[in-house]
């Protein structure tokens, strides 16, 4: 036996009891959260749609390059410039090379997992670039030259009173633990990054092959705003995050935000197409996308290849009994978890050749992977590529089997170890070497008491068998008949009411704090309420005659001018669209003339036609249309990042208005 | 590509047709190497329980181990010998009869960890063919036999810990009907229910201070539901559950079969 211990437990066990308690309460109440939204929403259909999400990442690795191709194809058609990455230093010579090829000095960067893998950031700051993370979380680990310690929450780790240390010493106001205070001062502080970036940097949740669409998905509106501030946005994007057709983007949207956090629907779904319309002041009028390889395809290209379908929703993360215990820097890996004890090995390589033995093969994190990876399975395969090639790594720790396989195979020695070991005389060593690991049980636990070979005495000694039960002797079951006919997933929440109206939207909206209005009746008493003076009105809208009594005594104004962002408490414009089934709003880049009006004031209201009311999601899709920049946001900003508390108005409105017209 | 073995678990239990694997009253007993070595009570009360169901059980004395502690640990080479040793001791002929294990983790091992270790491999059939008639004693009885209730008492508030091993099969609704349809058993389920307990074999021995912190947990959520007893499916979890050093509770711990065998004993009493 190896003696040492395995990393992944030693770091467990001088986690301090408050990290490892904050950890398994993020970690449990976001796996309640997820598990009751997709109860509610799906029931006994979501296996179906877990298969069907499934079906469609395999379908995309079973011909990647086909739908690279044709992803390429499309983003080139509307103005992308795209770039093939094969490993992490080809990516990032070529982010070099774009913000050099643009003379930019500053970025701005929102959430992405990918260029934690390709560690990015070192690489742009010791080119002498600024970089500057955005999303809440990433900040903090930021500016506590820090990791993320989850794909989805990147400091569960941490405490409000760490965080307003470390707020303290990077100059951002004086200690203060209230996790409102923290979420306004990085809104303040992460306003002049937006506004002086010249490039936003962010990942892609999905792309459509079929119309090269990007999908970014947020909260708390950061990417939004890298996408409306800066001029140029590149985005890296992994090649396996394709799926084949818009429509497909319906499944994995309604099983990405309950799994993640047990949201219907994230606040921000960003659905990007190439550069800004002609004309506009804000939004990128460069776009790149880079996609990264940097071992996928070998990965696509071996047994193991349906961990590539995976859509970093963190649900195996946070069900997990190990990543609990350890959380998610004992990995050592930018992926932690499950996920990461299968994919760590397959993409850094043997270094890491211990992670697929963190796990006590419980088998939950397969039960709740949205797209049906088995990683239960890929665990085990990963653990004996590990005994053959990296064993003085994999095996620390684990006992040998070598005696114990001779035992197992030799019914009489097996019988006779039973009996040797019970005496605990004649050969003590015998007995615990059957039972590998029998010193180290002890750390933790008491040894049970030696019974072995009693059963086969019993057994051999007794009399006869025990008589039948008359009520349990003549028991029967149905023959199996033919199997039950495949009937295709309901994708349609079933909490959702049949008849798909605005009142559906209002409860929906509401659900997520957001407030619909009739009309613009009542907009200025809702304005005032909330202490709002001045604002924005969309040009096209201030036509409006019962917009402008509404208003009437606000300070208004119809052009956004950027270095006034700050004056700026409301903003109004035009909305495309409202969807009934997730109470969001739609905008684009044809309704909204000023991205930033829309994503900076305190409070945004969209105005939207009575008779532009979409269904559901898959409707939403088919009419997403040409438009280069088209949003669902469904409620007001948010961040959950400080303890899981929930703070609205992050980076975007802290109020949301919708108006019928 | 990985063949797909087991369904995997859905939120609303397995399906409700019925099973196509063969049932049948003459039956062979894997009384499983942790039984062998700590736990005869629990393969007796197997042994008892199948035959008040009418069964005539058949131990094969060559048996040892399915070689799941191997599996889990790594070492497949250690694992196909003792694997195909249990192949060798369980062939049973054409028409082979039903394998009927008191541990949801052996008998996961056969039906689902065995194609696993023999893909594209030689022994590939014949482990599918021991998987296709192996069960867990709890789905043998329910879904096999048909005996979704269980006569006798058995006066006792007992916590059903679902041992994580028969995820995705019929056993955790089945442990679930008998227990619940025994007169006098008060029948609790501890919050998280899908934690494990945090044995996983030789895991319980490369990570002693994980496995013994998931432990605790899993044992602390188990005294707050109120019960007296713990019953699980599985030996493994049970011996890790009780033995964990720093328990500042009273739970005694009893294998599902023992709880069968004793309501029945309390009936004829």
């Amino acid at each position: 036996m190896s003696a040492d211990r395995q990393p992944l437990d030693a770091f467990a066990a001088r986690l301090s009891r408050r990290v490892r308690a904050s950890i398994h309460h993020g970690a449990e109440s976001t796996h309640e959260a997820r598990t009751r939204a997709l109860e509610e929403a799906f029931g006994a259909d979501l296996d179906g749609l877990r298969a069907e999400a499934a079906r469609s990442k395999q379908e995309v690795l079973a011909r990647l390059d086909h739908y690279l191709e044709r992803a390429a194809t499309q983003m080139r058609a509307h103005g992308v410039t795209v770039h093939f990455a094969r490993d992490a230093e080809a990516a990032r010579a070529i982010a070099k090379d774009v913000l050099r090829s643009v003379g930019a000095r500053r970025v701005v960067k929102s959430k992405s997992m990918l260029t934690e893998e390709i560690e990015l950031n070192p690489a742009l700051e010791a080119a002498g670039f600024e970089v500057v993370e955005t999303d809440l979380g990433e900040l903090i680990v930021q500016l506590d030259e820090d990791r993320p310690s989850h794909i989805v929450k990147p400091i569960l780790h941490k405490s409000r009173g760490q965080i307003a240390a470390t707020f303290e010493r990077a100059g951002l106001g004086s200690y203060d633990e209230d996790p409102e205070t923290i979420t306004r001062r990085a809104r303040r502080h992460l306003r002049r990054a937006f506004l002086s970036a010249d490039v936003g940097i962010t990942g892609a949740n999905f792309v459509s092959a079929e119309s090269g669409r990007l999908v970014v998905v947020t909260n708390e509106g950061n990417a939004r705003f890298c996408l409306a501030a800066p001029g140029v946005h590149v985005a890296f994007v992994g090649i396996e995050k394709l799926v084949p057709r818009d429509a497909d983007l319906a499944v994995f949207l309604e099983l990405l935000a309950r799994s993640g956090t047990g949201q219907r629907l994230t606040v921000y779904t960003q659905l990007l197409r190439g550069p800004t319309l002609d004309g506009r002041p804000d939004g990128p009028r460069e776009v790149h996308v880079v996609f990264v390889d940097n071992g996928r395809r070998a990965v696509r290209d071996s047994d193991l290849r349906e961990v590539l379908g995976c859509i970093r929703c963190g649900a195996c993360l946070n069900v997990c009994p190990v990543y609990r215990q350890a959380g998610g820097h004992g990995y050592r890996s930018v992926y932690p978890g499950p996920i990461g004890s299968v994919l760590t090995p397959l993409l850094e390589g043997a270094g890491y050749a211990d992670l697929p033995k963190a796990c006590s093969t419980c088998g939950a994190c397969g039960e709740v992977c949205p797209v049906q990876i088995p990683l239960p399975d890929m665990l085990l395969r990963l653990r004996d590529r590990g005994h053959r090639e990296a064993p003085e790594l994999a095996d620390r720790g684990t006992p040998s089997f070598s005696v114990f396989a001779t035992a197992a195979t030799q019914p009489l020695l097996w019988r006779a170890g039973l009996a040797v070991a019970g005496m605990g005389v004649a050969l003590p060593q015998l007995g615990s070497r059957m039972l590998p690991g029998a010193a180290a049980w002890t750390e933790a636990r008491e040894v049970p008491r030696w019974r072995g070979g009693r059963f086969r005495l019993w057994m051999r000694g007794r009399a006869g068998p025990r008589a039948e039960h008359p009520e349990l002797a003549r028991t029967t079951v149905a023959a199996p008949g033919a199997p039950a006919p495949a009937t295709r997933a309901r994708l349609r929440p079933r909490d959702l009411p049949e008849a798909l109206d605005w009142s559906v939207f209002r409860a929906r909206l509401e659900a997520v704090n957001g407030v619909l209005l009739e009309g613009v009746r009542g907009l200025g008493a809702a304005l005032r309420r909330e202490g709002l003076r001045r604002g924005y009105v969309d040009p096209a809208l201030w036509a409006r005659e019962d917009l402008r009594a509404e208003l009437e005594g606000f300070d208004v104004c119809t052009a956004f001018e950027r270095p006034r962002v700050e004056d700026y408490d409301f903003g109004i414009t035009n909305a495309e669209a409202a969807i009934a089934e997730t109470g969001s709003v739609v905008l684009s880049d044809a309704s909204v003339p000023a991205r930033l009006a829309a994503v900076a004031p305190w409070a945004h209201v969209a105005l939207v036609p009575e008779a532009a009311l979409l269904p559901d999601l898959p409707a939403a899709l088919a009419a997403l249309g040409d438009d280069p920049s088209v949003i669902w946001v469904t409620g007001p900003s948010k961040t959950a990042d400080v303890e899981g508390i929930l703070i609205e108005g992050a980076h975007g409105p802290g109020v949301q208005i919708v108006c019928r017209i | 590509m990985l063949r797909r073995g087991e369904p995997q678990t859905t939120m609303a239990g397995v399906s409700d047709r019925p099973d196509p694997r063969p049932a049948g009253r003459d039956v062979l007993l894997l009384a499983t190497c942790l039984c062998d070595a700590f736990g005869d009570d629990v393969a007796r009360a197997a042994v008892e329980v199948l035959e008040a169901a009418g069964c005539a059980v058949t131990f094969r004395e060559a048996q040892t181990c399915c070689g799941q502690p191997p599996f889990n640990a790594g070492d497949w080479g250690a694992a196909r010998a003792v694997f195909a040793h249990t192949l060798e001791v369980f062939e049973d002929g054409a028409a082979g009869r039903p394998v009927v294990t008191p541990s949801a983790s052996c008998a996961a091992m056969l039906r689902h960890g065995s194609r696993l270790l023999f893909e594209g491999r030689p022994e590939a059939e014949a482990a599918q063919g021991l998987a296709d008639r192996t069960w867990e004693l709890s789905d043998f009885l329910v879904h096999g036999l048909g005996a979704t209730r269980w006569p006798g008492r058995y006066a006792r508030q007992v916590v059903l810990h679902e041992s994580c091993h028969g995820r995705g099969t019929g056993t955790p609704r089945a442990t679930r009907t008998l227990l619940s349809s025994i007169r006098d058993l008060e029948l609790s389920v501890p919050a998280a229910p899908e934690q494990c307990c945090g044995f996983g074999g030789a895991f319980s021995v490369s990570f002693p201070a994980v496995s013994g912190q998931v432990g605790r947990d899993k044992r602390d959520a188990l005294a707050d539901t109120g019960a007296e007893e713990v019953v699980a499916s599985d030996i493994g979890c049970l011996l890790h559950l009780e033995h964990l050093r720093w328990a500042e509770d009273t739970l005694s711990f009893r294998h599902v079969a023992q709880v069968l065998r004793d309501a029945l004993d309390a009936e004829v009493a």
